[in-house]
This record gives C-alpha cells, sequence and structure tokens, in this order.
C-alpha cells in the first residue's frame, strides 16, 4: 500500500498584514490486491489578516479541496463479507487463471478489482470565512466582532457495473462452467450518477467586554448566531447497456423502463442567542455563568426554543497565602452545572406527513398515490441533558500532575419512538424499517438515560539538564449509564428488563456447558432438537424446561464501562519517541460467526469443535448454518458474548532529526526521518475479531496494523 | 482623526452587509418541506385525495424479505417463511419472526409472522376511516364523492375479510380513527366479535 504526501507552505507579513498559503497533494491506494480502490486530494488554502486601524481588524480564509476516490463496484461491506465466509477449500483462482464463483458467486478477490466496473465518487469542497473585529472606542476592553462563514460541498457519484465471468469446476466431467455475474439485469452494464450538493452558512455577531480592574478580571459577551444549511441530490440510472465501451447515461437501453431518476432536498435552520459572563479575583476565585436560546426549525411553532443555562465555580487554592505546603504546586478545586439541548432527530414530526408513492397500476400506467407516512407529535421539542462536575486538578512535587473529576448526566425528554405500547388494532403500525423509510409513530419526548462515573489522569513530565526529556500521561475514565425509560411492553420479567440496566445490553441464554454424554442429555432439561454437542442452556427459573422466561439480560452491553490511555513521549539528541496504547473494560460484544454450508468458520470454532471424534471439543458442534442452530442464533446465547477488553499499542513512533550541519549544506530547512506503526499488538481474549468492532457477525474492514517509513523534509 | 472616521465607516458597512448576508426575516426558523405534504393538503385537493385513496388498495410491508420490489396488496403476508414454520413441521433457516412463534413468546405486542396481515389490515381500516370521516368536507362532485366513498367502503370491507379468513374473530373499528393521544388501553381496541 502506497501512500505520499506533498505540501508546500508560503507565510509571511509585515507589522500589519499577516499572510498563508498552501497547496496539497495526497494520494493513498487501497488495501487490496490489484484493488480498483484509489484516493487523491489536492487543496489550497489562503488566509489574509489585515490589521486596518489600531482598533480595526479584518481576516479572510479561502480553501478548497478536491477528493478523487475510486471504489469497485462492490462496497466494502460485501467484500469483507465475502472474505470472511470464503471456503479455505475452494481456491480462489483456478490454476488455468479462471476466476472460481466463491459462496453465492461473490469472489472476493475479483470483487475488490475493476473488473465489474469502477465507481467514481469526485467531490468539491470550499470553505470561506471572513471575519472582523472593532475595538470601540469609547468604552476600555468593549469590542465587537463577528464572523460569516460558508461551506459548499458538491460530490458526485459514478457507478458503472459491467459483467463478468466466474467459473464453477466439475470434477466428474473436468468442465469449468461459465456463471455470469456483476452489471445490471440480463447481463449488461448498468450505470448509476447522482449529484450531492450541500451549502452551509454561518453568521455570528458578539459584543464583548474584557477588562482587568486591579484584581477582578471581567471577561463577558453576548451575541448572536444564524446558520442555514440546505442539501439536495440529484440521480439517473439506466439499464441495459448494448456495450461496455459507452458508459454515458444517453448511451444505455432504449426502453422507458430502462432509465429511471429521483431528487430530494433538505433545508435546516438554527438560531442562537448567545451570553457569557466569566469572573475572576486575582486567578484565586473563578465564576463563570453562561446562557444560550436556541431556536430549531425542527420543532414548531412554540416549542422552537430552548433555554441551556450553565454556571461553574473553582477555587484555586494554592492562590491563599496562608496555604503553605511544599507538596502542591498547584492546586484547584471546581465544580459546574450545565444543561444542553439536542434537535438531532427527523424533520416535520409535528404534523401528519403524506408524500407520494407511485406503486399502483391501473390500466397498465402507474397512477399518482399517496400514503400517510409519519402521524404528528404537535409537542415534540429539544432534548435536555443535565450535566454535573466536580474535579480536582493540582500539580505537585515539581513534575506531577493529577486531576480527578466526578461527572454525572441526566438525559430526559430523549426522543425515541414508542413502539411497544400501541395495540395492533389502532391502525399505528410501523413499517418494516428500510434506509428509506421513517417509522409512522413520531419521535416522542419520553426516553430517559441516566450516566455518572469518574475520570483521573495522572502525568509526570521528566526535563533533563542534558540532552533528555521524558513524560508519561495516564488517563482512565469509569461510566457507567442506566435507563431510566424505554418504551417496553408490559409485563417484562424484572431479569429481563432494560428500564434500570445500560444501554445496548443482551437478552440471552446462559449455556453453562456442552452435553457430552447421553445421561447429560437425558437428565437437564434441553431445547427441542438438541442433541450431543450442543450447549447446555441453564433452566433459569427451574421449570424443567427451557423456554425464553430463562433467557437473561447481560450486565454489560456494548458500550464499554471503562476506558483508559497511556502517551509516553521522549527524546534525546537528535531521536525522538512516542507511544500511545489505548484500551477498555466492562463490555461485552455477541459475535456469531456466518459459518456453515453459507460461510466459512473461524478456525477456533473448527479447531475446537465438539464431534463424536473429539468428544472434549471447548466449541458446540457445526451445523449447517450457524444463525439457525440449536446452539447458535435460533436460541441466542452467551456462548457467543465476547469480552471485548483489551489493550492495544495504537501508536509507536521513532524519529531522528538530522544535524543542522548536514541540512545546510543541502540548503534545506529541517528533515527528520521516522518509522511509524499503527495498531502493532493487541493484548486480549478475543481471537476471532477486531475487539474495537460492533458487528455482529464480525464481518467488518478491519483495523489496519501499518507501519511506516518516512521523511520530512521543510525548506 | 479622519482616518480613524473612514475606518468605522467601513467597519460599520460590513457590519451592516454582514447582516443582510444574514438575513433580516422573521420566519428564519419556519422551513417548509419540499417531499412531503401535510394533511390539510390532501383534504384541501381533491386531486391529492384521490391519490390518496388509490393507496389504499395497496398495504404496507412489514416483514424483512417481504414484496422484494413490489408493495403488498391484499391477502400477502408470507413470501420465505410458510405457514408450516409456525409449526413444528419446519424451521426456517432464516427466521424472520417465526422462531419466537415456535419457541412460544407470542404476545400481544409482538405476533412476529402470525402478526403481518394483522397489523397490515388495520393500519389500511384507519387510513380508510380517515378518509371516510373527511370526504364529505371535499370540494368535489357528489358522483365522485360516491364512487371513492364506495370503493373505501370496499376495501375496508376486504381487510375484514383478510383477518377473519387469517385470524377468526376480530375487533371491529367502525369508523373510528384512533390517534396517538387517545387512551391506548381502551377495551374497545381488543374487544373481539364474531360473525353470528
Amino acid at each position: 500500500m502506497l501512500q505520499t504526501q506533498h505540501n508546500l507552505n508560503v507565510s509571511g507579513g509585515s507589522e500589519k498584514v499577516n499572510y498563508f498559503f498552501s497547496l496539497g497533494k495526497t494520494s493513498q491506494e487501497g488495501l487490496y490486491k490489484n484493488g480498483a480502490t484509489q484516493y487523491d486530494q489536492y487543496n489550497v488554502r489562503s488566509n489574509l489578516d489585515v490589521d486596518i486601524s489600531d482598533r480595526l481588524s479584518v481576516g479572510l480564509s479561502l480553501s478548497g479541496r478536491k477528493e478523487d476516490r475510486q471504489f469497485a463496484t462492490e462496497g466494502a461491506d460485501y467484500i469483507f463479507r465475502s472474505i470472511y465466509r470464503a471456503y479455505p477449500t475452494v481456491a480462489a483462482i483456478y490454476p488455468n487463471g479462471y476466476p472460481s464463483t466463491g459462496i453465492e458467486n461473490a469472489n472476493p478477490v475479483i470483487m475488490a478489482t475493476s473488473v465489474g466496473g469502477v465507481n467514481n465518487q469526485p467531490k468539491y469542497v470550499f470553505n470561506g470565512i471572513l471575519k472582523a473585529k472593532y475595538e470601540l472606542p469609547f468604552l476600555d476592553g468593549l469590542s465587537i466582532d463577528g464572523f460569516f462563514s460558508v461551506d459548499e460541498l458538491s460530490s458526485r457519484i459514478r457507478n458503472f457495473k459491467t459483467p463478468y465471468t466466474l467459473y464453477n469446476y466439475n470434477r466428474n466431467t473436468d468442465d469449468y462452467s461459465p456463471v455470469v455475474i456483476g452489471g445490471g439485469p440480463d447481463e449488461q452494464a448498468s450505470l448509476e450518477e447522482e449529484h450531492f450538493s450541500q451549502s452551509k452558512t454561518v453568521g455570528n455577531i458578539k459584543l464583548n467586554f474584557k477588562r482587568r480592574f486591579d484584581n477582578h478580571n471581567i471577561d463577558a459577551f453576548i451575541g448572536y448566531e444564524r446558520s442555514e444549511n440546505k442539501d439536495h441530490t440529484l440521480g439517473a440510472s439506466r439499464i441495459h447497456f448494448p456495450t461496455t465501451q459507452t458508459p454515458e447515461l444517453s448511451q444505455g437501453g432504449g426502453a422507458a423502463t430502462d432509465k429511471d431518476n429521483y431528487g430530494s432536498s433538505y433545508n435546516f435552520t438554527r438560531e442562537s442567542f448567545l451570553s457569557r459572563i466569566a469572573y475572576n479575583y486575582s486567578e484565586k476565585y473563578l465564576a463563570e455563568f453562561q446562557m444560550r436560546v436556541d431556536g430549531s426549525s425542527i420543532f414548531p411553532k412554540g416549542n422552537r426554543y430552548g433555554v441551556f443555562p450553565s454556571i461553574s465555580a473553582g477555587y484555586r487554592i494554592t492562590q491563599e497565602d496562608w496555604f503553605n505546603v511544599d507538596f502542591f504546586d498547584d492546586l484547584k478545586i471546581r465544580a459546574s452545572y450545565g444543561v444542553l439541548g439536542n434537535d438531532n432527530v427527523g424533520q416535520f414530526q409535528y404534523f401528519d406527513n403524506y408524500a407520494i408513492n407511485n406503486n399502483y397500476v391501473i390500466g397498465g400506467k402507474v397512477v399518482t398515490g399517496i400514503d400517510l407516512i409519519r402521524l404528528a407529535n404537535p409537542n415534540i421539542t429539544w432534548e435536555v441533558a443535565q450535566k454535573t462536575d466536580i474535579g480536582v486538578n493540582f500539580k505537585w512535587l515539581d513534575h506531577f500532575n493529577t486531576e480527578v473529576i466526578y461527572f454525572s448526566q441526566d438525559r430526559k425528554d430523549i426522543l425515541i419512538n414508542r413502539n411497544a405500547s400501541i395495540p395492533g388494532t389502532t391502525g399505528i403500525v410501523n413499517p418494516y424499517p428500510t434506509n428509506d423509510n421513517d417509522p409512522l409513530v413520531p419521535s416522542e419526548n419520553i426516553g430517559e438515560v441516566k450516566s455518572h462515573g469518574f475520570e483521573a489522569s495522572l502525568g509526570y513530565d521528566f526535563k533533563g539538564e542534558g540532552d533528555f526529556n521524558f513524560g508519561v500521561q495516564g488517563n482512565f475514565t469509569y461510566a457507567k449509564n442506566e435507563i431510566g425509560f424505554i418504551d417496553e411492553a408490559p409485563g417484562v420479567l424484572d431479569y429481563q428488563k432494560q428500564t434500570g440496566r445500560p444501554l445496548n445490553t443482551y437478552l440471552l441464554y446462559n449455556a453453562i456447558g456442552i452435553f457430552r454424554t447421553q445421561e447429560d442429555l437425558d437428565n437437564y432439561p434441553h431445547v427441542e432438537g438438541a442433541r450431543l454437542g450442543d450447549l447446555i442452556y441453564e433452566d433459569l427459573d427451574n421449570d424443567g424446561e427451557i423456554t425464553p422466561d430463562d433467557m437473561y439480560r447481560s450486565e454489560y452491553g456494548n458500550i464499554p464501562q471503562i476506558t483508559f490511555g497511556l502517551v509516553l513521549d521522549a527524546n534525546y539528541k537528535n531521536f525522538d519517541f512516542s507511544a500511545v496504547f489505548a484500551g477498555q473494560g466492562q463490555v461485552r460484544q455477541y459475535v456469531l460467526p456466518e459459518s456453515g454450508t453459507v460461510g466459512n468458520f473461524y478456525s477456533s470454532w473448527a479447531d475446537n469443535r465438539w464431534s463424536p471424534d473429539t468428544p472434549q471439543g471447548s466449541y458446540p458442534r457445526v451445523s449447517e448454518r450457524a444463525s439457525s442452530a440449536v446452539s447458535g442464533g435460533r436460541f441466542r446465547n452467551d456462548f457467543w458474548l465476547r469480552n471485548t477488553a483489551f489493550v492495544r499499542l495504537k501508536n509507536i513512533q521513532l524519529g531522528y532529526t538530522l544535524p543542522a550541519t548536514w541540512t545546510d549544506k543541502l540548503a534545506i530547512g529541517n528533515a527528520r526521518i521516522y518509522a511509524s506503526a499503527f495498531n502493532l499488538f493487541t493484548f486480549t481474549d478475543v481471537e476471532d475479531f477486531d475487539p474495537e468492532g460492533s458487528s455482529e457477525s464480525g464481518q467488518f474492514y478491519p483495523q489496519q496494523k501499518i507501519i511506516n517509513l518516512g521523511i520530512n523534509v521543510q525548506f | 482623526m479622519k482616518f480613524n472616521i473612514l475606518n468605522t465607516k467601513i467597519f460599520l458597512f460590513s457590519l451592516l452587509g454582514s447582516f443582510i448576508l444574514i438575513g433580516c426575516q422573521d420566519d428564519y426558523l419556519e422551513v417548509t418541506p419540499t417531499d412531503r405534504v401535510s394533511d390539510s393538503a390532501i383534504l384541501n385537493d381533491s386531486t391529492l385525495f384521490e391519490g390518496y385513496v388509490i393507496n389504499r388498495y395497496l398495504g404496507v410491508r412489514l416483514t424483512d424479505k417481504e414484496g422484494e420490489g413490489s408493495r403488498p396488496g391484499f391477502g400477502r403476508g408470507f413470501e420465505y417463511a410458510m405457514w408450516s414454520s409456525l409449526t413444528d413441521e419446519s424451521i426456517y433457516n432464516n427466521d424472520d419472526n417465526t422462531w419466537l412463534i415456535q419457541q412460544g413468546q407470542l404476545a400481544p405486542e409482538n405476533t412476529g409472522i402470525a402478526g403481518t396481515i394483522w397489523g397490515r389490515s388495520y393500519r389500511s381500516i384507519r387510513e380508510v376511516n380517515y378518509a371516510l370521516t373527511n370526504i364529505e368536507n371535499l370540494a368535489m362532485s357528489d358522483s365522485k364523492k360516491e364512487v371513492l366513498t364506495a370503493e373505501l367502503k370496499f376495501i375496508r370491507a376486504y381487510r375484514y375479510h383478510d383477518l377473519i379468513r387469517n385470524y377468526g374473530k376480530v375487533v371491529l373499528m367502525g369508523d373510528r380513527v384512533v390517534e396517538l393521544g387517545d387512551d391506548l388501553t381502551d377495551p374497545s381496541l381488543f374487544e373481539k366479535s364474531t360473525i353470528s
């Protein structure tokens, strides 16, 4: 995998004017061998800051970027799914060079290449910010500032799918029977094009007051901000291309049904009134009050505005004259309380939504039809999160720093959809969820989640007299959340309820072993169809049979309650070194591989399976399809719930800066040679998949182990 | 000093300019949808109302592999999964809400695949009732109203026919349009009637 990066920067200025220009290009290839994936980026930026007078300054920054992406016509999800499913006993490419059909005619070795066509996705981004600041002449410390920014994005998709041939080898006849796949319908090429454009504007103006009166420091502002977001999508497609030589919409099949088009828009506005006043008395007593009123176009008139205040206070004890403890270099206590809002839900939920869906045919013609797609919730308004923080920061014994924070966050009025408590006879029935539809039932401000925990960090810094410097910083977070309310069906058993438990827990049977003898099978209750080699499920309610009442809700979900990290830095003369470790704990992930006739087994399962010949195997017997097996997906159980705690060396880097005496001779400013590695090693119990993934089949584009060798040269 | 006044003017002009750019309309937060209409549009435009009635011949998709590109009309409800997979005759290896019935987890709020026709029919009955309740006030010729009313009543009858054929006793809703704010534990939503 090759990655290149070039940058050219020019900067300079005078007393009144500062400028900065840059140009850059980045290129990167994909992970696949002979893959179609390619990325090229070109970027340009210019910043200009001018002091027009002593009081007035303006700035303008403009930046643009072109991102050229090319992919295979199949997505990475499907390519990786096909890799995980591929049998080890079937060659990807036969000795004569013919590609094999793989599982369900998906051969990842071919799918990743441009054999099935290419998907080009160029994207253009423009960013502009104009800002100004004026210090008002009549009162010292009073100023006005503001900015206006524009973000424009334009991206296109051009996906030309061409058919190609895979082969099935028949041992008896020694024949390779061809199978044509890919492309559009009827073994002919197809083309999809899409254009997406997005425009965001933000205007902001603030009146600031910042001044010091003896020991009293005041920093305050009031402000107003407006933002607008406009999106537009336009798409068209054509099928039945007579040739793959003409990837243009005009050159496809001639029938009216060969053409299709679509379009949609999204408009969103928000306005905010902002204010803050911060006060401190000689950096000893600190207090701050903030108030914002946010209005969002997501909500109806009358419920549009949310009021979100916050307050904080701090006390730096080491500033007190009476505080004379040599141990502490700095000691600060602080506390804050604030309310935040969230409006990140679907639009127009405050009235009944009807949309045109032309599906019905009368007399051979599709006619205009209209459907109710969403019921109204006229009371919809902001979600609210109340956050409380109490913290202590201290620096001690010259080299150490420590921070300990307790936090709690109460989220309420969370916008979620009721479901369980609405009887079918009402006719208020949600459609099967897909990417193109919304539930009929609107979001309502009914959810509640509480969380609390603490964060701690400890650092050590060593500045050597000579050429050696060293630093280490560790952090640890414990956060526990608890569902206060979600719409659960009445009569859910206590030990199966989600209410009162963390988010994203699992409802599972408790697997307590494997049926290894006929006596086990006779003596212990089991589900219908259980055989020797299947998992034993615990009869939790002791009623002598295994029923859904025997399932329990897991203690942990797939959101880690513990996260931690460690950063190391050191340098000695011209050498520098850094390393970053990260990890998580108290976390579980359910992963059942797509195994059987539809896909390969993890080696840990295949090697350790129970079978009549290996009755001591630690994994249950294998079957035709794991997702519907007695020991698999048909009775979701905790054998497949894995502890995804890990410690991972995320990044390590070693560098050497060439001595100035050498670089001067070559007339270059600075040169550094480095070697770096990402995800070099991981300590975890998980054997078969990446513990940072959240896919229940374990199929996803994995984190890559990357080793870079590089040189940085500055002129 | 003169220079300063000039600068102040420049600044004030740019300030004014930025206000104009930000825009001064009062209804800044009022966004009009372009991909959907409200109930008032349906009830004030006879063409849209007729479009609404036409799509009542179609039903909502309620299970995973149903339809495959074409929307269900009447009667449908089993595609990949078959009735036999709700009994001990067969096990459907794609689940699609059949296992919960085999494993005895049927509950009023979760009827699995067996509830497909139930939910779809009652959703249609509600939508038909909404049209029947409001057709009187529509600006439309009486003869057209009569035709649409007849069509709506036929659709509703066909939905009940599907329900009775699949479930036996059913809950009769009359012309009622239940709203989310109504009492959803009202016994009339659960009382089943028979044809006598």
